[in-house]
């Protein structure tokens, strides 16, 4: 290590020590801000997991009443087949049904247990070639003889998404306030500890310090704190993961809950955010200082 | 060495400071800045330094033309030139070997040239036997001393010396004017803005005079002034 980095570091532990509560509160800051923004990030993995899991099945299902005529179910059939709109269509007998949900549901025997075959209707599972016509489906097929009701399995996975995207652009949108209050705290922060050095600083571009050199201790300390912001948000999101997560988890079997690696999956992303953000606004403080 | 081309800088608040400046410097002189407060000697030195841009003209330092100089080469430029200044700009929890070395530090150089160029230098100005002094033990004197050594360590072409004796009583500034001088002797081209008319006087070296910004004596072996 040459003369150059032992200023450098000398430079960097002086300022983050003198700056010790304003350096506490930037990381608090940065922390707070990183969290929620990783909250947006998991909600966002979650519904593409999701999603990816389920769009690709989920299906209209048009539920029939208990004995239907065997004529009335083959003209249904009939006519599902020849819709334009229609892309796919099986039939799920009472058994398939009861098969299905056994499978489904093979963590939960609670629920197993009270299902028998006869108490799941039999059903046509249609696939449409546009998944956003449900409507046109559902009057077209609604008042035919043998028609319970009709099912747009979206519905509930929509249900689940509409919360997630709210979780996800309400957390943006607080993380991004609060990456800017982080970011002006740097800025301060940065320009109180040139400016205790003040003299330093002239005496250094008198002799002709490059300015970079002159500017490295200064955006490293806004850095430093930008990082370990960054790594207390990626603990917190951890933290929250193993306590609200994972009991959420025993109950939620249907499909897999972000987890643990998805965490550290998005953990350098919140990391460089938060050393991106803090060397930007060291940086932007530091010009009017230095007057480079 | 140094040349100055219809130089004018005015300052933001309208005032002008500098009027259709030009003059020539040439390797090795010794020269004294002289005029009254306000008359544009700290301006010709923030110019020299390009701590300040002229508003027209231009400024030749060591070969190199200011304006035309990009930022990032500025540095390089302001290696050339040592800065020696009435305060002496000491960092207070330095010792004067730490002080001097700093400014070798800052620009890179290797430890061992450090530990060889230092103590030589504090030789050099008289302080030889004090390296491990903190500025609030060393007289005025002393302090600028170091400050001299700080600006000379890495051998600068140009010194600049603004009132370097005006807070020293004039025994003291005498031995610093004999540092000067010798400095000068290596070769040094030394630009030094004063009021000090004794020191002027006695030494007899060339004289420029400002008044309002303008020249108005350029004299070689001058004095401090006509009739003062």
């Amino acid at each position: 290590m040459g003369p150059r980095w032992q200023y450098t570091y000398a430079e960097l532990a002086k300022g983050l020590r003198a700056n010790l509560l304003m350096t506490l509160a930037t990381v608090l800051t940065v922390m707070v801000s990183l969290t929620l923004g990783g909250i947006g990030l998991l909600a966002q993995r979650q519904v593409d997991t999701t999603s990816e899991l389920f769009y690709g099945e989920v299906e209209v299902s048009i539920f029939l009443v208990n004995d239907v005529p065997e004529e009335a179910r083959q003209s249904l059939q009939d006519e599902l087949v020849q819709n334009p709109e229609v892309q796919e269509v099986t039939f799920e007998t009472p058994q398939q049904a009861y098969e299905n949900f056994l499978r489904l549901f093979r963590d939960n025997e609670a629920l197993t247990e009270s299902v028998t075959p006869d108490t799941l209707p039999a059903s046509f599972r249609v696939k449409l070639v546009d998944p956003e016509n449900f409507d046109v489906i559902e009057s077209q097929y609604a008042s035919y003889p043998g028609v319970e009701t009709i099912a747009d399995q979206r519905e509930v996975l929509d249900r689940l998404f509409g919360l997630l995207n709210a979780l996800k652009l309400g957390g943006w949108a607080i993380a991004g306030l609060q990456l800017v209050g982080g970011a002006a705290l740097i800025a301060n922060t940065i320009r109180l500890s040139a400016f205790a050095r003040r003299e330093q600083i002239g005496i250094m571009k008198l002799v002709g310090a490059t300015n970079w050199y002159i500017r490295l201790p200064f955006i490293l300390e806004g850095v430093v704190a930008g990082l370990i912001g960054s790594a207390g948000a990626i603990v917190l999101l951890l933290l929250g993961e193993f306590t609200l997560i994972d009991a959420v988890r025993e109950n939620i079997t249907i499909f897999p809950l972000v987890g643990a690696d998805d965490v550290l999956a998005i953990a350098p992303l919140l990391l460089l955010v938060g050393a991106g953000v803090a060397a930007l606004a060291s940086f932007i403080s530091l010009r009017r200082f230095l007057d480079v | 060495m140094i040349r100055l081309d219809h130089v004018t800088k005015r300052y933001k608040n309208k005032v002008l400071a500098l009027r259709d400046l030009s003059l020539e410097i040439q390797k090795g002189e010794f020269v004294f800045l002289v005029g009254s407060s306000g008359s544009g000697k700290s301006t010709f030195i923030k110019l020299l330094l390009k701590d300040e841009d002229p508003d027209s003209g231009e400024i030749y330092v060591a070969g190199k033309a200011l304006r035309r100089l990009k930022p990032w080469r500025v540095p390089a430029m302001r290696r050339e030139l040592g800065c020696v200044f009435q305060d002496f700009k000491l960092l207070e929890n330095k010792t004067a070997f730490d002080n001097v070395a700093f400014a070798l530090e800052v620009i890179g150089k290797p430890r061992p040239v450090i530990e060889k160029t230092v103590p030589e230098v504090l030789e050099l100005v008289g302080l030889g036997h004090k390296t491990d002094a903190r500025p609030h033990e060393l007289s005025g004197g002393e302090q600028q001393r170091v400050s001299i050594a700080r600006a000379f360590v890495n051998r600068p072409r140009i010194l600049l010396c603004d009132e370097p004796t005006g807070n020293l009583d004039p025994t003291t500034s005498v031995g610093i004017m004999k540092l000067l001088d010798r400095i000068n002797r290596t070769g040094t081209t030394v630009v030094m803005a004063t009021h000090d008319q004794h020191i002027v006087d006695s030494m007899r070296r060339r004289v420029i005079e400002l008044a309002d910004g303008r020249l108005v004596r350029d004299q070689s072996r001058g004095v401090y002034g006509y009739g003062t």
